[in-house]
């Protein structure tokens, strides 16, 4: 075969995958894109906060990049705001974040396969609507590289409209009336992603027994209180699925 | 110890819980129970959180937003169109304000 026969293969080759990791991407933007919508008003809501608070813009904004994690920011923002100990801000904010670890084992499987890089890049991305578009069935079965780029477009899709909201949330303040609560969209959001999930006996034993949980143990923090839920859901549906035939 | 270097930390340590699972179980066999229990984390963890940001909501509209979500469950599982779910879940929120649910 002569050098400009390997050429032309060799392009052809690398014009197909870089084909395959936009289409990827694109699935990915596309899979978030519903969720962006209904987020919105929760990150502007988390930016409003961050403007409003006594702590510096800068410090509630960087809540944002750092800790990418709505439920954990809002708490950031009020409890460093209002001086709480640093040791207590961190354990608490551990506390609200533990159930991010069970998502890291649900998505684990899918990363095993992944480049390093990769498999420290993906958990910085692990939150409820990445973990909801990335285990999707549609996600599944495509190969490594399209699995890869799918949740980049997903995950990058979702941190790029939560960080310039949460900016316009800081720099502009409130767009839009506090009392529409408007941020309930966000829990609707969720709602619609949980439905999605709930497709045999196992996932519905899991969204039951984790509500009950969550319900019987209210009086607890708010973050063990959901750590003990999901747990509590997830032993539920492994042992139904054990005990059926 | 300024807030900003709490929050470094803070950040730091969730990383730490996000990558902890993946790093450790990655590529390795995990006992049967345990790998369905990891299956059924996701619909465990959205429903803990739907309800535990429901039940420890301040205010006095708990009943209007449990409703506004069963609502958009039922929308949810016939039509599984996002931005359906949210208009129809807000609409019913705002009409259940307006009746003084």
């Amino acid at each position: 075969m002569t050098t400009t026969s390997i050429e032309h293969i060799r392009s052809g080759s690398a014009a197909e995958t870089t084909s395959e990791t936009w289409c990827a991407a694109r699935a990915g933007v596309r899979a978030m894109t519903p969720f962006l919508v209904g987020l919105l008003p929760f990150a502007l809501a988390i930016g409003v906060a961050a403007g409003a608070s006594p702590l510096d813009d800068l410090v509630g904004w960087a809540t944002g990049p750092i800790l990418f994690s709505g439920s954990a920011q809002l708490s950031a923002i009020e409890m460093l705001g209002s001086g709480v100990g640093a040791v207590t801000v961190v354990l608490s904010l551990l506390l609200l974040n533990a159930r991010l670890a069970l998502y890291g084992a649900a998505l684990a499987p899918k990363l095993a396969c992944q480049p390093r890089w990769f498999r420290w890049l993906a958990p910085y991305f692990i939150v409820d609507p990445v973990v909801a578009v990335a285990t999707d069935e549609s996600a599944e079965g495509c190969g490594a590289r399209w699995y890869r780029w799918y949740y980049l477009g997903a995950a990058v899709s979702l941190w790029l409209m939560w960080v310039t909201a949460i900016t316009a949330g800081v720099l502009v303040g409130p767009i839009v009336d506090a009392s529409w609560s408007l941020d309930f969209a966000a829990p609707l959001c969720l709602v619609a992603m949980l439905t999605a999930k709930l497709r045999d006996r196992r996932s519905r034993t899991a969204g039951v027994v984790a509500g009950a949980v969550a319900i019987a143990a209210v009086a607890m923090p708010p973050g063990a209180t959901t750590a003990l839920a999901m747990v509590g859901g997830a032993i539920a549906a492994a042992a139904i699925e054990r005990s059926t035939p | 110890m300024s807030s900003m270097i709490v929050l470094v930390v803070a950040g730091a340590l969730t990383f730490a819980v996000r990558s902890v699972m993946v790093q450790t179980l990655g590529g390795r066999s995990v006992p049967q129970p345990l790998t369905r229990m990891f299956a059924a984390a996701v619909p465990a963890g959205l429903a803990a959180v739907i309800i535990v940001g429901l039940v420890t909501h301040r205010g006095d509209d708990v009943a209007a937003r449990a409703t506004a979500l069963a609502v958009a469950g039922v929308v949810a599982a016939r039509t599984k169109r996002v931005p359906l779910v949210v208009a129809i879940g807000m609409a019913t929120l705002w009409t259940l304000w307006a009746l003084g649910v």
